[in-house]
């Protein structure tokens, strides 16, 4: 499936295995794009599978297509 | 010939000397010219001065490469979409600190937003785009700026990560998602990066390579930072740039007019064939 973290560039095609959660589809992109501390980067974030709202914790579907995540934006 | 130029230049120079000091001029020269030697040298002094005006129009477009004869291409301000600048070109001595470019309508469009949130504030994203061998980051219309669902008080604007998500999947759609590095808020007054702010530029930088954060008040002050974090950290103040985009009909319009009533006096030389030149009407203001 098509796995796509907010900032960078492109986006990565993931094999999910068996029994994969969202996280560890997003932990596996993000040891591939070389995040520092990919486990606690990407619990900072909130995936969308397929344009809908998902937890890290949510297996994932055989028919999913994509993963789009991104942490939330704080400002003041 | 241009020995016998030299010569009656001197020739012309020393007769005004002889003139100014009183002295008589010789009675005889060398070689009996016509008219004598001060006409004759002024006809070479101009010959000369001729000779060099027809030289410095023959290589004044190395030079000035562009100065002359700007032809309006319509298409090639479409086609560019964005504003001209100063390429950075390696190893000179170029400044490439990066730069933010912001269309006026991109610019309208954060102003409205703010203008519509009275007494919060109010954050939102945008596409920028890079401009090609440069350092300078561009926002081309005011489609490129929009907003997501927030919470919102006087102090503070909080996008939650599936907001954000949800726009990073419609960017993906639209094959955007690479050009959505741009996020701006408001501030009631003053226009700084506060700590939250820096707090969320460093949360951003866990996963982004680099992006652009601007921070815009009601009174249209504007600030914009460049955050860049692999390979290399860079976190730097940047000039924002506004311009405003002619549109293609008043490039023709001016086109047609430029080529009925505006007339050169005919070249004393041949032009250069097979220079092209490339322009866009833009109109730039600065702010900081």
């Amino acid at each position: 499936m098509k796995v796509k973290i907010a900032g960078t560039t492109g986006s990565l095609d993931v094999e999910v295995q068996d029994g994969y959660t969202v996280k560890d589809v997003l932990v596996e992109a993000a040891n591939r794009l070389g995040l520092e501390n990919p486990v606690e980067t990407v619990e900072r974030l909130t995936p969308l599978v397929d344009s809908k709202p998902a937890q890290l914790s949510d297996p994932v579907a055989p028919q999913a297509r994509r993963v789009a995540a991104a942490p939330n934006a704080v400002n003041g | 010939m241009a020995f016998d130029c030299l010569r009656h230049c001197f020739g012309l120079v020393k007769g005004v000397i002889l003139l100014r000091s009183g002295a008589r001029a010789p009675q005889q020269t060398k070689v009996p010219v016509r008219g004598g030697p001060v006409f004759t040298g002024l006809f070479h002094v101009l010959l000369i001065l001729f000779t060099i005006y027809g030289i410095i129009r023959l290589v004044s477009p190395l030079f000035f490469e562009g100065s002359q004869d700007l032809p309006i291409d319509p298409e090639a301000v479409m086609q560019l979409q964005h504003p001209l600048t100063t390429p950075y070109h390696p190893g000179s001595d170029t400044i490439v600190a990066p730069q933010l470019l912001l269309e006026q309508s991109a610019l309208d469009m954060i102003a409205a937003y703010v203008n519509a949130a009275p007494g919060t504030e109010i954050s939102g994203f945008g596409y920028v785009k890079k401009l090609p061998g440069s350092n300078v980051y561009y926002v081309a219309t005011a489609d490129d700026i929009f907003i997501t669902e927030q919470l919102v008080t006087i102090g503070s604007a909080h996008v939650k990560g599936a907001d954000y998500s949800l726009a990073l999947d419609r960017a993906m759609d639209e094959e955007r998602d690479d050009e959505l590095r741009l996020q701006w808020h408001s501030h009631p007054s003053d226009v700084y990066f506060s700590p939250t702010d820096r707090t969320n530029i460093e949360v951003f930088g866990q996963t982004a390579e680099w992006f652009i954060s601007l921070v815009t008040n009601r009174q249209g002050e504007l600030r914009a930072r460049f955050d860049s974090f692999r390979p290399v950290r860079i976190g730097v103040e940047i000039e924002v740039v506004v311009y405003r985009m002619a549109d293609a009909a008043m490039i023709e319009r001016a086109r047609t007019d430029v080529a009925a009533l505006v007339h050169q006096p005919k070249p004393l030389l041949p032009k250069r064939r097979g220079r092209k030149h490339t322009t866009a009407a833009v109109v730039v203001t600065t702010k900081q």
